[in-house]
């Protein structure tokens, strides 16, 4: 592990082989989402808006959009494409005035392509498709329902997105619009639901009531007729905003028994219901070629340049400098402190969890019927006692063969819709504590005198700041929105990326104009009193310490610049340099710099030659 | 970076120390010598080079030590250093240890172990110098044999005056602090004990008892971790740069709280390498094992993988950029490219703003906790920071902080919560996509004292007196209230209830344990838990690396078990709450099936009943809307096929119709034709000119077939008169070409001979299609099933 490189590839591969492991006993099939955009193109559509953009093309462009925003997520949902009230006609059915553009597929980036070059030039789309209003709205659901039937995926949502400026179909032909409504029923009966975008030309404002309020199947009609759909800018509006999220699909990480007592054993099923969701794994491809590579891993023994299949290697640690060799089973020997399992150490009071012990992510257990049949009852009525009494449970967790055992803390959450209306499930967090080895030990810190006063006015200022409804879902990982848009730009053709809206950033200016007075008001407090004892004592730190032959240095006299570093090297002088300084430097270049101080040194030399 | 260390080992090798002790148990000698190889233990695991000791034994009959002239400093011999003779201290090695485990030497002459505090002292005076060092003294020892005492106020003084952490273990020596007083010493101890005592004291060193050093050091400690900031910088409230007076910037350091130690990962070996012969190894590469990375296209044929010489095509590094997946597409995205695009971002700790406390789940917390204090030494800084923690701690707010650890990596977002001291914890905790929404059936109705509610449908069905000869009626109470599949509750809810609070109350591990003192406390602390895995590992490596030729393994000490275990008493007491929990709910195993991995797996999830899915099925909704949480992976293609639709559409009637007479689990048969029948109509009915007279005509073919083999053949025969009515008459006349369709392809009556249940000649069914329409009333025969006029045009409604 000499370079960064290697050391990159190392990391890796232990993070993948975590992956698999959570990724071991089941993969469910996920829900698919099947959308069909049905867009109006009769005239009235190819009328432009105040910015000139023709409603049509807004549609497309929305259409486009969704797809990015779909191949990020899920990329298996489906996504189709059906113009109607125009002049062409292309279907299987044969109906007249519908023109299907696209059948459902999954998403990719020649259709983005495509549907961005169709929305941008509004003549080919109008020539060539061009515009009727002698459609049936019925076949147009007829049409849909059979591209959703041809798409046979069998889980699924299915969705029609109705854009139409039109609120009052078929006007004065009672048996279209009744064929209509008995095509929409079947579709109803199907559980495809029709959303529907209703666009507004120039100020004439779009009548839910007249027409679509009846239509069975449409998102916010029937009884509860209070529920009008927004219009249709408004909801490209909200679909513009990105919320690049991949979906994960829902796997347990661990299935074990959980022993009560003895002889009181049930099953329980664990999952993650957080975890860090990362860039997703690459791959390699040829420069040359574009084509996949795959790569090959071979081991060879040093000695006799033999190569080594896995049954020819052993293990080994170093113990005060020799190497100790274990057999492969006696390795798992060593690890092995049971079979998998919760064991129940007892209970104690929720305050007990401290919010210190913590150590990684929770899991989350959930009961299971397949190795111990009432273990869902027993399991319910532990959760409600222990929630109701404000008990936590502590237990011993193995959570795979082989696993090293852990301490942990079963937190009771009842199932509930919380205020921001997510559903909360029932079952028990699973809190990871730590071992005294895990523990660290911190420095005394400066002491200093607080006043209540200052409190009070930092009180007023934490006051003034809180942030309402808190959600964790508003905040995205900048760092993955951002690789994103980058894909999504390479991927696209485009010359930039898009910017994203980095929401973990604090927005300052609004802080200002909420806190600014009262945070002036308590640092003029703390600085009235401290006007005459503002001394920074140089902290007694080991980076004080002599270097070059007992002349003493300290850190500020060092000049830690680039220029410094590139002087330095050139010299061949970089071993002046402490080692943390090195690493330092390293690290503001972004390289993971080695431990030893002759490997930092020609990481340093490595970076200035290239 | 941990300070340096240098520790000196004193260990009294007096005849003494090995008289044996009545029950026949160890002697002294073992037990400092056990006591010493923990302590070399616990240094050599993490290996700090700057870790360095000297053992010197008192009481060897030669002195070796760089004091020892004429009668002075006699008997006392430092452990010499294989590879380096002169050097006072060493990091210590295998040889140390191995050495250190034969029980070093005994001694046959007498030495003065105040000689040798003496001379550690200077070794650690000459070795340190003016240097940091943390300098340590352990002396093991019986105070069995004459101590020179003069001067020793001197020494003491020296101790403090070199800040040396004095240890001192006695062996038989009082301990008044646990009541343990040895009678019957010899003088010479008695006075001894005394003098080391108070020089102890004066020295301001630790005083342990043999007992209590064997008890502390048995609990291998890992290895200490100096603290080391993880970040010094800013903790910003506002935008400094542009409102200096109207933001905060407190200097702050940051240091982990938590941090899991992770278990040494094990390097491999070759054992190819074994067959070398022990004169030819060579120790750099003996058994090493080197990784080689190559690669290859991944598709392609064999032959297009291989160059004109049958070799493998490998593809140079240099030529490979990395790629991410897009949708279906492999976007290359160099890493250069990567790095130029990739988000920057400045160090430091800004706060976004106030939330409660209450409002971050304890679960949100993702990894370990940091401690954030204000920068040393900044009394400004300090005064700022814990001022704002004040207040947090007063309001029971947090802060949500986001937190770069230096410039342009990757931001946190995590939560700064008041601690003791006036520090503040920080955690980090879930940005939107590390949420994962998976949604779980509630459990709740499992504990009410009727759980059948949501299967009382189920329940009335099954009882309408269909059949009134039924012999077997259940006694109405029972049968009205039947469980719910997954309730196992043997007693009554509130009596179940009062069983779980009775367990819990008896396995509560608040006041569990008893501390040294005798006080009661809380069992099972973090702080008082040491991670075993980690024990475990190091103990078998310790032990193989003394014993290389030793196959098998130590075995688990106990000790290392025990703190992982339940604790035999509180099991004892929960025994028989334990027991009426027990009984208040059925649990049976469910037998496993033979096989392993994947496929039994797969076979039994097939047969379970999975609680989710029992739990989120509506008892009579569609299936279509229903949300299938977890599908286990099918058996078979049957399985695949078998979906569970229990309606016939319009849109696709043959699979439909095909999917629900094909179900496992329920029969459906009946309803099927009966649905098939009505769609038929209705495509027919609603046919625009003969549009769909192809999509009913197949629909028909497929119901009489399955009608004829399933025992419906008499539905399907009325129903097909009843059709023939129907585009005779009214409304409905102008779909009579579709009939002629039917004459046409002779889709007629199921005939006898087709179906047992059918009592239709072959004639009868070929006069059907002949004739022309027959008056309703000739169509039923009596027949309780037969298909009304009316019927059928409601359908069409």
């Amino acid at each position: 592990m000499s370079s960064y490189s290697n050391w990159n590839t190392f990391e890796e591969e232990e993070e993948e082989e975590e992956e698999e492991q959570d990724a071991s006993i089941e993969v469910d099939i996920a829900e698919r989402d099947n959308v069909i955009f049905a867009v109006d193109a009769t005239l009235p559509m190819h009328e432009t808006d105040e910015n000139g953009i023709s409603h049509f093309s807004g549609a497309l462009r929305c259409a486009a959009r969704f797809l990015q925003n779909k191949i990020v997520q899920s990329e298996s949902d489906l996504m189709g494409l059906v113009f109607f009230g125009t002049n062409e006609s292309h279907n299987e059915q044969g109906f007249k005035h519908i023109y299907v553009q696209y059948d459902l597929d999954v998403p990719d980036v020649d259709r983005i392509l495509d549907l961005e070059k169709l929305a941008n030039n509004r003549d080919k789309v109008s020539t060539e498709i061009g515009s009727s209003d002698d459609y049936s709205l019925a076949e147009v659901f007829w049409t849909c329902s059979n591209l959703f039937s041809a798409g046979g995926q069998k889980v699924s949502t299915k969705r029609i997105f109705l854009i139409t400026h039109n609120d009052s179909p078929h006007t004065g032909n009672l048996t279209l619009q009744r064929n209509a409504r008995v095509r929409a029923q079947d579709l109803q009966d199907l559980g495809i639901s029709i959303e529907l975008f209703p666009v507004e030309i120039g100020n004439n404002s779009f009548k839910f009531d007249v027409f679509f309020q009846d239509l069975p199947g449409v998102v916010g009609a029937g009884e509860d007729s209070a529920e009008v759909p927004a219009s249709a800018s408004r909801k490209y509006e909200e679909m513009q905003k990105k919320i690049l999220r991949r979906e994960t699909k829902k796997r347990t990480t661990f299935r074990v028994p959980l022993h009560l007592h003895e002889g009181l054993t049930i099953g329980v099923k664990g999952y993650n219901l957080v975890l860090e969701q990362r860039k997703g794994n690459y791959t390699y491809l040829d420069r040359r070629t574009n084509a996949e590579v795959r790569t090959v891993t071979t081991w060879a023994c040093s000695a006799t340049a033999q190569s080594l299949l896995p049954t020819d290697m052993k293990s080994y640690w170093v113990y005060g400098g020799q190497k100790v060799v274990f057999t492969k089973s006696e390795v798992n020997g060593i690890k092995y402190f049971g079979d998998p399992g919760l064991v129940l150490l007892g209970f104690k009071d929720r305050h007990a969890l401290k919010f210190k012990y913590n150590v990684k992510h929770a899991a989350f257990i959930y009961p299971d019927e397949s190795e111990y049949t009432g273990s869902t009852s027993v399991f319910a009525h532990f959760l409600e006692r222990l929630s109701i009494r404000g008990k936590i449970a502590i237990c011993r967790l193995i959570a795979r063969r082989n696993a090293a055992p852990r301490l942990v803390a079963l937190l009771p959450q009842k199932g509930c819709v919380d205020k921001n209306g997510d559903e909360i499930p029932c079952g028990f967090h699973v809190i990871y504590l730590p071992f005294e080895d895990d523990n660290r030990r911190i420095p005394a810190s400066t002491a200093s005198q607080i006043s209540p006063e200052h409190t009070d006015l930092a009180k007023e200022v934490v006051h003034s700041l809180v942030i309402k409804n808190y959600d964790a879902a508003n905040y995205e990982n900048p760092v993955l929105q951002k690789h994103y848009n980058n894909l999504q730009a390479i991927a696209l053709r485009r010359d930039f990326a898009e910017e994203i809206d980095d929401t973990t950033l604090p927005r300052t200016e609004a802080m200002h104009k909420r806190a600014g007075d009262r945070i002036r008001d308590f640092k003029q407090a703390l600085g009235e009193q401290e006007e005459d004892e503002v001394v920074v004592e140089q902290p007694k730190t080991k980076r004080v310490k002599a270097v070059d032959g007992g002349q003493k240095r300290s850190k500020s006299d060092v000049d830690l610049s680039e220029s410094a570093f590139r002087a330095k090297c050139k010299d061949g002088k970089l071993s002046s340099f402490t080692v943390a300084q090195l690493s330092e430097f390293l690290l503001s270049k972004d390289r993971k710099p080695a431990k030893k101080k002759s490997d930092l040194i020609r990481q340093i030399e490595e970076y200035f030659e290239a | 970076m941990a300070s340096k260390e240098a520790t000196v080992l004193i260990v009294d090798v007096n005849p003494s120390m090995r008289r044996k002790k009545e029950e026949g148990g160890k002697t002294n000698h073992q037990r400092a010598h056990e006591a010493l190889f923990q302590i070399l233990h616990s240094k050599i695991i993490p290996g700090r080079k700057t870790d360095q000791v000297a053992l010197l034994l008192v009481g060897t009959e030669e002195s070796d030590n760089i004091l020892a002239e004429g009668e002075q400093y006699q008997h006392i011999k430092a452990y010499c250093f294989e590879e380096d003779e002169a050097a006072l201290f060493k990091q210590p090695n295998l040889e140390l240890l191995k050495y250190v485990e034969r029980g070093t030497e005994e001694g046959t002459a007498i030495g003065d172990v105040m000689d040798a505090i003496i001379l550690g002292l200077h070794m650690l005076e000459q070795h340190c110098r003016k240097l940091k060092y943390e300098k340590k003294i352990y002396v093991f020892t019986d105070a069995e044999n004459p101590v020179d005492t003069e001067g020793s106020d001197a020494v003491a003084e020296k101790v403090k005056e070199l800040a040396v952490t004095f240890n001192l273990i006695g062996y038989d020596f009082d301990d008044p602090d646990h009541g343990i007083k040895h009678e019957h010493k010899s003088d010479v101890k008695a006075i001894n004990e005394e003098f080391l005592r108070g020089f102890t004291e004066r020295a301001e060193g630790n005083l342990f008892s043999g007992d209590e050093a064997s008890e502390l050091l048995e609990r291998l400690r890992s290895k200490s971790v100096k603290p080391v900031t993880v970040f010094r910088g800013p903790l910003t409230l506002g935008d400094p740069e542009s409102h200096p007076a109207e933001s905060l910037e407190i200097p702050v350091w940051v240091y982990n709280k938590t941090a899991e130690m992770k278990l040494p990962s094990a390097k491999k070996w070759s054992a190819l390498a074994e067959a070398i012969s022990e004169g030819e190894r060579n120790g750099a590469t003996y058994g090493e094992v080197e990784m080689q990375r190559s690669y290859k296209p991944a598709l392609g044929d064999a032959d297009l993988q291989k160059d004109q010489n049958g070799q493998d095509k490998s593809i140079s590094k240099d030529d490979l950029v990395r790629a991410y997946r897009y949708g279906k597409t492999l976007v290359p995205f160099s890493s250069e490219d990567e790095e130029a695009m990739k988000l920057r971002t400045s160090k430091g700790m800004s706060i976004l703003g106030f939330v409660k406390q209450s409002e971050v789940p304890r679960h949100h917390l993702m990894a370990n906790v940091l401690a954030v204090v204000p920068e040393p030494g900044n009394s400004r800084a300090a005064q700022t920071f814990y001022t704002l923690i004040a207040a947090l701690d007063e309001k029971q707010n947090a802060a949500l902080v986001r937190y770069v650890r230096v410039n342009d990596a990757n931001p946190k977002l995590g939560v700064l919560v008041p601690a003791r001291k006036g520090w503040g914890w920080w955690a980090q905790i879930p940005f939107a996509e590390d949420l994962r929404p998976y949604s779980f059936a509630p459990l709740d109705h499992l504990l009410a004292e009727d759980t059948s509610a949501s299967n009382s449908t189920l329940a009335v069905s099954t009882l309408s007196p269909s059949n009134n000869t039924q012999s077997h009626t259940d006694s109405p109470a029972s049968s009205s209230k039947k469980k719910h599949k997954l309730d196992a509750r043997q007693v009554p809810a509130d009596e179940a209830m009062r069983r779980m609070d009775a367990f819990i109350d008896a396995m509560d591990l608040t006041d569990a344990v008893e501390d040294e003192d005798g006080h009661k406390r809380e069992a099972f602390r973090p702080k008082d838990v040491f991670n075993p895995g980690w024990q475990r590992i190091y103990q078998c490596i310790a032990y193989r690396a003394i014993h290389p030729d030793k196959a098998e393994l130590p075995p688990v000490n106990p000790q290392i078990m025990a703190c992982i275990e339940p604790i035999p008493d509180v099991v004892e007491r929960a025994k028989s709450a334990a027991e009426k929990l027990k009984d208040a709910f059925k649990i049976t195993r469910v037998e496993k099936q033979k096989g392993s991995g994947k496929r039994a797996w797969a076979a039994r999830s097939a047969n379970r009943i999975d609680a989710e899915e029992v739990l989120n099925r509506p008892d009579n909704g569609p299936a279509e809307k229903r949300i299938k949480v977890e599908e286990p992976m099918p058996e078979n293609l049957t399985d695949l096929t078998a979906r569970n639709v229990e309606k016939v559409s319009t849109v696709d009637p043959i699979s439909d119709f095909n999917a629900m007479v094909g179900r496992r689990d329920i029969d459906l048969v009946t309803k099927a034709v009966e649905q098939m029948c009505e769609v038929i109509v209705k495509l027919v009915t609603e046919s625009f000119g003969d549009q769909l007279y192809d999509k009913a005509t197949n629909c028909l073919v497929v119901l009489r077939k399955v009608s004829a083999e399933n025992d419906e053949s008499d539905q399907f025969n009325n129903w097909l008169r009843g059709l023939k009515h129907l585009l005779s008459v009214g409304e409905s006349v102008r779909h009579a070409p579709f009939w002629r369709r039917v004459v046409d392809q002779q889709i007629s009556l199921i005939t006898k001979d087709e179906a047992g249940d059918s009592n239709v000649t072959r004639e009868e069914a070929d006069a059907f299609l002949r004739a022309e329409d027959e008056p309703p009333a000739a169509i039923s025969k009596g027949d309780e099933d037969e298909v009304e006029e009316e019927d059928l045009l409601d359908m069409m409604d």
